[in-house]
């Protein structure tokens, strides 16, 4: 297209919505279908996915549409629509990245993982300070919840000593906790 | 992509349904009337707080006074100039660097007073008759007038949100200014030069934060 060609069409794009400012249903009809190919041709040129551009064209008709009013009809109307399309881009970048954004703090920054996280370190801990049966008794029924039979013939015990293991290391985890033993 | 395709054509039908003729002046209308609303509620408040002046009439003959409000309306003006401007997208601001301009006009004004009056005496020159009061009663008189323009500024197009936040901020308090002309009972330019436009420069700043959030549409 030439210089000539964008200046034409710019103030057929200009009358079409002088026009239009004073009520001409015809001729703003005429423009809006000239603006959706050109709208559609500069979204899919800078966003990928052809929905997402044909929403923005949308939201863009229907921005040109109530903000008409702000168009200075003395001033290049490309000028005004471009400004516009732009601001609507703008906002779809702009929504998406917030969106990943809150994503990403949803799966790091939930206060589950992070209590989680801190509970697991705690329960090693205080494991690893009993003697080594009763911990891995506690492990074996109360976190990975196996059976007592499961858990005695993993262990290699009697299934009643495997019971008199968990109740024994509780009892001094639940002492530990509240001070009694050092 | 059909679909979507036909949605567009659909929503072209149902916007030119909706086609009726523009108010020509909708911009300076909406500006005046938020303006307007947002200065009586702050003169309303100005009252309620502190009062007009008592020699309210006999400084109205006052060249100082005069020269005072002069440059609070100038100022309210070119920041409302440049705002009519930035409420339409792709609009040039090339008349921005009008909003300086009545501060350098003022500023020989304060020059003079500096001159003529004895380095001594500069203190009270500067500090006028509690210039904290000042500054903050002119920022919250500016606050419906910010609200004001938000308003108008809703059925706008604003495209750069910090300057055009900034720019409403400035204007806000320029007339909130004007406003507190009625109290204020220092009358020297250097003394508004500092404190007032130091008000401007906060409800600026203030404005261009807020703007960003209040503006978006």
């Amino acid at each position: 297209m030439t210089g000539i060609d964008v200046i034409a069409r710019e103030l057929e794009l200009r009358a079409g919505m002088i026009r239009a400012l004073e009520g001409d249903a015809a001729a703003y009809h005429e423009l809006l279908r000239v603006l959706v190919p050109q709208l559609r041709a500069f979204f899919r040129r800078r966003i990928n996915g052809d929905d997402a551009a044909e929403d923005l064209v949308q939201e863009t008709l229907i921005a040109v549409h109530t903000k008409r009013s702000t168009y200075d009809r003395s001033r290049p109307f490309s000028a005004w629509l471009y400004a516009i399309a732009r601001y609507k881009l703008a906002d779809h970048f702009r929504m998406a990245h917030r969106q990943a954004r809150e994503e990403l703090n949803d799966s790091i920054a939930a206060p589950d993982f992070e209590m989680a996280s801190i509970a697991l370190i705690d329960i090693d801990r205080l494991l690893d300070g009993l003697p080594a049966k009763q911990g891995a008794a506690i492990r074996a029924m109360k976190i990975e919840g196996l059976s007592v039979a499961e858990a005695a013939s993993v262990a290699g015990i009697s299934q009643s000593d495997a019971k008199m293991s968990v109740y024994r290391g509780l009892k001094r985890l639940s002492d530990r906790v509240q001070g009694r033993v050092k | 992509m059909m679909a979507l395709r036909h949605g567009t054509d659909q929503l072209v039908d149902r916007l030119v349904l909706d086609i009726r003729p523009a108010q020509r002046a909708m911009i300076a209308l909406r500006l005046a009337v938020g303006v307007t609303a947002g200065a009586a509620v702050s003169v309303i408040l100005l009252i309620l707080l502190v009062g007009a002046r008592p020699d309210l009439a006999n400084v109205l003959q006052s060249s100082r006074f005069w020269s005072k409000a002069a440059y609070m309306v100038a100022t309210a003006g070119a920041s409302l100039l440049v705002a009519s401007r930035l409420a339409r997208p792709g609009s040039s601001t090339s008349i921005a660097w009008i909003v300086p301009i009545p501060a350098l006009l003022y500023l020989p004004a304060a020059g003079m007073e500096l001159m003529t009056t004895d380095p001594s005496h500069w203190g009270p020159l500067l500090l006028g008759a509690g210039w904290q009061l000042c500054t903050w009663l002119v920022l919250i008189l500016s606050i419906p007038i910010y609200g004001g323009l938000w308003w108008a500024f809703r059925s706008f197009a604003p495209t750069q949100m910090g300057a055009t936040g900034a720019v409403t901020g400035l204007c806000a308090s320029a007339i909130a200014a004007v406003v507190y002309c009625l109290h204020c009972p220092s009358d020297t330019a250097v003394f508004a030069l500092v404190w007032y436009t130091l008000a401007f420069a906060i409800a600026a700043i203030l404005g261009s934060i807020f703007g960003r959030r209040l503006l978006h549409w």
